[in-house]
């Protein structure tokens, strides 16, 4: 029971990270953006700084708990100084987020919020997964296990040859698990079905509602009706095992339906902030934030986030014919690009780090 | 998506029933016809775009040597379905203003989502309650409970049935599989014995569907020698305890389902 409790309760834990990683991103960028937008961009700041530190120990085979020292560290010091220097905004933000969510039609409010529940509890009791939650459950659980991180195969728990690259250059989603199962000694288990699933469910919600918000211009009745419908529609929306909905209510706590799931929808979100904005230009740098943290979530948006990063820019650009566009757009392609180069070496086995 | 040939082919897999999406196309089509002059050619830039970079053989041919084939379909995921038609539908009730006519746009919105073809039902049946925090079969615990009472090995190698291998190593990580996907893949497929492609095929064969032949006992030796296989866990139904005595395997405990069997040196 306290297990399950503290596996729940990092759900919390996480927010208020992502919430503070927010505030701290969205300063530093001098970002103009809602309570609900810090929220989102924490998430993606948050995995958008662990690569940093995750890449170097991993492609270095640093030992695991070696990493964990230095994440906790480095996440402490930056945690600590979004507190000490933005504590006046954490608190604006806080403020924002209550009245962005504020509405005088309850019943829509605890509508959104029944049918998030049910669905949280359907993902959470669903246990028929296949072979790709059993490898990448079997690779927190080995990494917690081996102490080393994707130097053995996750789901045959053998030692590999070489780092395989598909999984290891996205691996921070998996590692940040393993970080917390470490921290608070939580089985893997645990950790990545209630705690990871919960969150995605949550952050879907949260796009959802974002989106709703933008396109019915603020009236927060209707975007909790939009949201309600969304979660909804999901359910139907299941007619084969691949679409975004399957993944999102059979396959929650795998980091390619965070993938289909968070990242794709909050680009879509950007791209509907940019649509809509004479001033889009705090939206350009949330994209490149959005585009930075998008390999480390997951490995699926190496190719499908560029794509519809390079669609939105010149779009944007035979729209307003403003060169602008393409320079801001062409920055957020980069970081997508890097890990492109460094994949495609690898699977021509230019690039192979030996075990 | 293994074994799309085409986009379009993908699209169809992809989609499964066309209902949800037929009612995106008319949300669709609707918008574009209601769009500004801007909007209209943002529309026409993006379906370009779309078709040229992504949703063409060429690209699925280019594009799928990095990505996989098999993966391909992921491109889907950025058109938007489900918030359009979430949009589609809110507007729609907004714009009615009887309260009989929104509960009939309701209801018949009802009625085609439960005709879309979702899993729903089958998986509404298919929840089952926990039978421990980890949600995973408790005899999978059971089996590792046996086997931790007895074993010597740090790293034990292991050929189980196919629900106590695929959750094993989510449980305890210090477990190797014995065989690989791809041989389960092929006994799950029902490949006959005559072509089972390798001997971690067999072995699996032997474990998960208890089938057993006494002229193949010499493949199966190898099989578990090669392999360095410590434990096998299959079906106590197969009662295969004489079979597997022959390759060195005896029987050291058991759940309600499962035998557990330790190889003797």
């Amino acid at each position: 029971m306290i297990q399950l409790t503290l596996s729940l309760l990092l759900v919390l834990l996480h927010m208020v990270i992502f919430g503070l990683f927010g505030v701290g991103v969205g300063k530093i960028l001098k970002l103009d953006i809602g309570g609900l937008e810090t929220l989102l961009l924490g998430f993606f700041s948050f995995f958008a700084v662990m690569q940093f530190v995750y890449l170097p120990s991993m492609l270095l085979k640093v030992g695991f708990h070696i990493f964990v020292l230095i994440w906790a560290v480095v996440m402490l010091v930056i945690l600590g100084a979004i507190v000490i220097c933005f504590h006046k905004r954490i608190g604006e933000v806080g403020k924002a987020i209550y009245h962005e969510l504020y509405t005088t039609k309850k019943s829509l409010f605890f509508l959104t919020v029944l049918i998030f529940v049910i669905l949280v509890l359907f993902q959470g009791l669903w246990n028929h997964h296949g072979f790709d939650a059993s490898f990448y459950i079997g690779t927190v659980n080995t990494t917690l296990y081996t102490d080393t991180m994707y130097l053995y195969n996750g789901e045959t728990g053998r030692i590999a040859t070489s780092i395989d690259m598909r999984y290891a250059l996205s691996g921070a989603f998996y590692m940040n698990t393993a970080f917390w199962c470490r921290i608070l000694n939580l089985p893997a288990l645990m950790v990545q079905k209630y705690t990871m699933g919960t969150l995605t469910m949550i952050l879907h919600t949260l796009v959802a509602f974002l989106i709703g918000r933008k396109v019915f211009v603020n009236n927060v009745k209707h975007a909790y009706l939009f949201t309600s419908v969304v979660l909804l529609v999901n359910v139907f929306f299941t007619s084969s095992i691949y679409t975004t909905s399957t993944f999102l209510l059979l396959r929650t706590f795998e980091s390619k339906s965070v993938g289909a799931n968070v990242v794709i929808p909050a680009v879509f979100y950007i791209a509907l902030c940019i649509w809509k904005s004479k001033e889009a230009g705090s939206y350009w740098k949330l994209l490149f934030v959005f585009s930075l943290a998008s390999v480390p979530i997951a490995m699926s948006m190496i190719v499908i986030l560029p794509m519809m990063v390079f669609v939105l820019m010149v779009a944007e650009y035979v729209c307003k014919r403003d060169k602008k566009v393409l320079l801001q757009g062409g920055i957020s392609l980069v970081p997508n690009a890097v890990y492109t180069v460094l994949f495609f070496l690898f699977l021509q086995r230019i690039w192979l780090i030996q075990i | 998506m293994y074994g799309a040939g085409n986009i379009y082919e993908m699209a169809m897999r992809y989609i499964g029933n066309v209902s949800l999406v037929l009612i995106f196309l008319l949300f669709l089509i609707h918008y574009y016809k209601k769009g500004t002059q801007i909007e209209t050619k943002r529309y026409h830039v993006i379906f370009i775009l779309a078709f040229v970079l992504v949703l063409n053989d060429l690209s699925l041919r280019v594009v799928g040597r990095i990505v996989s084939y098999a993966t391909y379909y992921r491109f889907f995921w950025a058109i938007p379905v489900v918030f359009l038609i979430g949009y589609g539908i809110v507007n729609v009730l907004i714009r009615t203003k009887e309260k009989s006519k929104k509960t009939v746009i309701i209801l018949l919105f009802v009625l085609i989502f439960f005709l879309s073809g979702s899993g729903l039902p089958d998986w509404i049946l298919r929840l089952q309650m926990p039978e421990n925090r980890y949600h995973i079969p408790e005899e999978v615990i059971q089996v590792v409970s046996i086997i931790d009472q007895e074993r010597s090995q740090e790293r034990p190698v292991i050929v189980a049935s196919f629900d106590v291998l695929l959750h094993i190593r989510q449980y305890d990580a210090s477990f190797i599989w014995g065989i690989n996907r791809r041989s389960v893949r092929n006994v799950l497929g029902g490949v006959e014995e005559d072509r089972l492609e390798s001997l971690p095929d067999l072995v699996f064969h032997v474990v998960q569907n208890g089938w057993w032949d006494e002229s193949r006992v010499g493949d199966l030796q190898q099989a578990v020698d090669e392999l360095e296989i410590d434990y096998l866990v299959t079906l106590t139904y197969f009662d295969l305890g004489d079979f597997l005595s022959e390759i060195g395997f005896v029987a050291v405990g058991g759940t309600n389902t499962y035998t557990v069997f330790v190889r003797q040196f």
